[in-house]
């Protein structure tokens, strides 16, 4: 499992890759919900290196924009592979997710 | 044909299954690779967390592979359940903070396969996915 947190130009970016799935999920979850308490900032996703991505992953992106509404901030992906994107986009989460040209 | 046992021990043999079967029959990087772990994983995650209160015991699993398409089976033990005729009301809640999460197995797998069909016949569960 890969994860990662930087502070970049205002905005928490969140780096993970290889897989995001049942196995991973929970822990993956757990740790983002820790980073996002006191937090302030819009969180970029970033899936550059995210090869994979299932229903439990998409549990953690829900889970991450309800955080960033309840404090008036939103959530960005960023460069996610063509079926990661197509996952994300199939169950309709670009209504509330935001795509990151640059980060 | 492989078979499982249903217990919280026993997830991580199921899912190495079809990593062994994405390396040996697909390219890692394809998107059918990728939609056969997404189907495979959603299924199997379901017939694990509801195996309780189904009764289920076991699992029996194949996969193969014939031309440009996939084919995934699962068989397994307990209560009837269609997951083909599922529909989460998660999936279609508008987004707000109060929105529940998860939901969206059954729905990815319904929009990622071209064939996804349910048998209940001598006691057991029959799922039959064609990718």
């Amino acid at each position: 499992m890969g994860l990662k947190f930087e502070e970049k130009k205002g905005a928490l970016i969140i780096e993970i890759s290889d897989k995001l799935d049942s196995l991973n999920a929970k822990e993956i979850y757990d740790k983002i919900e820790e980073r996002l308490k006191n937090c302030d900032k819009d969180v970029v996703f970033d899936f550059e290196n995210l090869d994979y991505i299932s229903s439990a992953g998409l549990q953690i992106l829900i889970s991450a924009a309800k955080n960033r509404k309840s404090v008036g901030k939103d959530v960005y992906i960023y460069k996610p592979n063509s079926m990661v994107d197509s996952v994300i986009n199939v169950a309709g989460f670009y209504s509330f997710l935001k795509k990151a040209q640059q980060i | 044909m492989i078979t499982i046992k249903l217990d919280s021990t026993t997830i991580k043999d199921a899912f190495k299954i079809v990593d062994d079967f994405c390396k040996s029959h697909l390219k890692e990087a394809d998107e059918l690779c990728f939609k056969v772990k997404l189907i495979y994983e959603e299924l199997l995650t379901n017939i694990f967390r509801h195996s309780r209160k189904l009764g289920s015991t076991f699992v029996n699993i194949e996969l193969k592979s014939k031309n440009s398409t996939s084919v995934i089976e699962f068989v397994y033990d307990g209560g009837e359940f269609d997951p083909t005729n599922y529909k989460d009301k998660r999936v279609d809640e508008p987004f707000s903070e109060k929105k529940e999460e998860g939901g969206f197995g059954l729905f990815l797998v319904s929009k990622f396969s071209k064939k996804f069909e349910y048998k209940r016949t001598e006691g057991l569960n029959k799922i039959y996915v064609e990718v």
